[in-house]
């Protein structure tokens, strides 16, 4: 079971992965240059939002039609847009808000790991830095992920 | 179908795999073995959009008018035979193929046309020192030390991977940044400068403890970001870090990165403003792809203008005489100019309707009746070679008289002329010589209680006053050997001392 994986301490927001996103899926992108507030001290962060392909997924729960479905080999959730009727249920179900609506096709879209390739998502290939990784639960630990943070700078990923 | 090219956006040369059906490319396939191993920026993840963009050029136009080639070709064949070559310029921007270049070179040559500009930020990255080396990739990823000016992240994120990596493995003060504002790259660095707006060379050389830990790291590279419209002077900052550079201990590289479109607007198109506000050009032959047809030619005034783009949106505020559709540089084969030597990249099958522009050459210079050396392949170094040779002359003039050749002014910098040169403008402070004139409308004379042929002092040089009708109150007129390249420059009177401060603007004023 591989999932996206991102390293903070990597990622300098250049936005290629919605970039890949959007060229392979034609305007609808499904990860997204997500930009975080934090109220208090005022400083803002910005980084890539992708579907997490929870274990419990709220989002297959709440969908009427069951459009949205797990593959049990590899445990992908994903949703059929043929047959998706727009109700937005899995948009208020998901807690990540990872879940968009195409405003041009009137449905959800949600990620699929990009099922459709062999090498895995285009957005982890496509990542200039190296922030996105496709790993499995075995080589996350392996992975220096999270240990370097960088808070030295008072710029650090700072939007004025 | 697929098909494996370079991305040519930027000069770093990136691999990928466009996949798609001819004359539709939807797709790309990143490749691992290539030198970036597969990653890709956001500007070459977008390459399928640009080609099948709904504003594609399909037909050439005559005055926003669909027309077909054959009349094209005649009209253009009987327009240049009309006139005479100095009433001709023809021009090029960075987004030809090296040969393309050498074809557009050896057309004007046999066309008999002297004025031939290029609009290019290739040419400051030109300007080389001698003894300055080029890092290799692997010395990008093994410096003990990086220095980068400007904002390297947003405008290059391919560099991201092998910056960090090298950040993250050795421990110690390692990624040093300038820039003009706090970029999200200052996140990433252990040091980060501002620097002030039209002050950058001297902020830059008095931070010393970053140019110190610099100077004594055992390999170091320093990348200079030279985007257009980035920094005031980027040649002179370009010399200075070079300079720097020079009297480092250890192993030290020089990355100049640059964006392909675009050129430096007011800098190398001025010269060919000057002499189209004149009246002596009246056609324009401008091969190109677009985002300069939009940029810098709607301010020429000429009879006909004559230009190549693959797309072209903005036709309700300007439209030239004559557009020829092109392919797309993505379409096109060849040699490009890379970071590190000459990048070969196989084009795909072009948009319905272009013709390749050694095509729309060959076919006009056959029409006229004229031979030309085809394929000529021209490289960075030698455009500029003559002026270079002739800056690093005035260089060391300038260090022989214990002047600094890196203008560092202090705080007089901003009593500085920008430029003087004999034969190449080029807005440095501190490079203007006994020879020279300083000319200012009369008014500004009389206020500063000046007569003609009276000599002022700037920086200790002596320069001769001379006064002259026509000149607009507020503009100094600094006069160079060669009336091609002189330029106009705002000019403030410090009433107190009774100094002129000039500053230069980009603006062409009939004298």
């Amino acid at each position: 079971m591989k999932r996206i994986v991102l390293d903070l301490d990597y990622c300098i927001g250049c936005r290629s992965c919605e970039s890949a996103c959007a060229a392979r899926f034609q305007e609808e992108r499904r990860i997204r240059y997500g930009l975080v507030e934090k109220r208090m001290g005022g400083d803002r962060f910005v980084m890539p939002l992708a579907c997490r392909h929870c274990e419990d997924a709220l989002c297959l729960k709440s969908c009427p039609f069951g459009v949205i479905r797990r593959d049990e080999e590899t445990g992908v959730i994903f949703q059929s847009g043929f047959e998706c009727i727009g109700c937005s249920s899995c948009i208020l179900a998901c807690p990540f808000g990872v879940i968009e609506r195409n405003l041009l096709r009137h449905i959800s879209q949600k990620c699929d790991l990009c099922r459709d390739r062999k090498e895995g998502p285009r957005c982890v290939d496509s990542c200039v830095s190296g922030a996105l990784k496709y790993l499995s639960e075995e080589e996350v630990p392996k992975e220096k992920i999270g240990v370097r943070v960088i808070s030295r700078s008072p710029y650090w990923r700072r939007v004025k | 179908m697929k098909i494996r090219t370079t991305c040519p956006l930027c000069p770093y040369g990136c691999g990928l795999e466009l996949a798609g059906r001819e004359g539709f490319f939807a797709g790309i396939e990143y490749i691992k073995d290539s030198l970036q191993e597969g990653r890709l920026c956001p500007k070459g993840n977008a390459i399928p959009f640009i080609l099948s963009h709904p504003k594609r050029l399909y037909s050439p136009k005559l005055n926003s008018r669909d027309i077909s080639w054959g009349e094209t070709f005649f009209e253009v064949v009987k327009i240049i035979k009309n006139y005479r070559p100095e009433n001709i310029a023809v021009g090029f921007d960075s987004y030809l193929t090296l040969e393309e270049k050498g074809d557009v070179i050896g057309f004007a040559q046999a066309l008999g046309v002297k004025d031939i500009f290029y609009l290019n930020p290739e040419n400051i990255a030109a300007y080389r020192i001698e003894g300055i080396k080029e890092p290799s990739f692997s010395d990008l990823k093994n410096s003990d030390v990086i220095l980068i000016i400007g904002d390297l992240f947003s405008r290059f994120p391919i560099f991201a991977k092998p910056i960090l990596d090298s950040q993250y493995e050795k421990k110690g003060r390692r990624l040093f940044v300038f820039d003009l504002y706090p970029s999200r790259l200052f996140g990433f660095a252990d040091s980060s400068i501002l620097l002030p707006f039209g002050r950058e060379v001297e902020v830059f050389l008095k931070s010393e403890e970053i140019l110190a830990t610099f100077a004594e790291a055992k390999r170091g590279v320093l990348i200079l970001d030279l985007t257009p419209g980035k920094f005031l002077n980027p040649l002179s900052l370009s010399l200075a870090t070079q300079e720097f550079l020079l009297r480092c201990k250890g192993e030290k590289f020089f990355l100049p990165v640059w964006e392909r479109e675009g050129g430096f607007a007011g800098r190398f198109v001025g010269d060919i403003a000057e002499d189209i506000g004149s009246g002596r050009i009246k056609v324009l032959l401008f091969f190109g792809e677009g985002s300069s047809l939009t940029t810098y030619l709607p301010s020429f005034e000429v009879n006909y203008l004559i230009a190549t783009a693959s797309f072209f949106a903005d036709a309700k505020s300007f439209f030239p005489s004559f557009l020829l559709p092109v392919p797309h540089i993505v379409e096109r084969e060849g040699n490009f100019s890379s970071f590190w030597g000459k990048v070969y990249k196989r084009g795909i099958p072009p948009f319905s309707g272009t013709k390749g522009i050694r095509e729309i050459i060959g076919r006009i210079a056959n029409d006229l009746g004229i031979v030309y050396n085809k394929g000529e392949v021209i490289s960075r170094r030698i455009i500029c070679q003559k002026e270079a040779e002739a800056l690093m002359e005035r260089r060391e003039r300038f260090k022989e008289r214990g002047d600094s050749a890196v203008g560092i002014h202090g705080d007089k910098r901003e009593r500085s002329i920008y430029l003087v040169n004999d034969e190449e403008a080029i807005e440095y402070g501190g490079f203007f010589d006994k020879g020279d004139r300083i000319r200012i409308s009369p008014k500004i004379a009389s206020e500063l209680q000046l007569r003609e042929g009276e000599r002022i002092s700037i920086e200790d040089v002596m320069l001769r006053v001379e006064t002259r009708e026509g000149i607009p109150e507020d503009l100094g007129l600094v006069s160079l050997a060669n009336p091609k390249v002189r330029r106009l420059f705002t000019c403030e009177i410090d009433k107190g001392t009774k100094e002129i401060i000039i500053r230069p603007v980009f603006k062409r004023i009939e004298v």
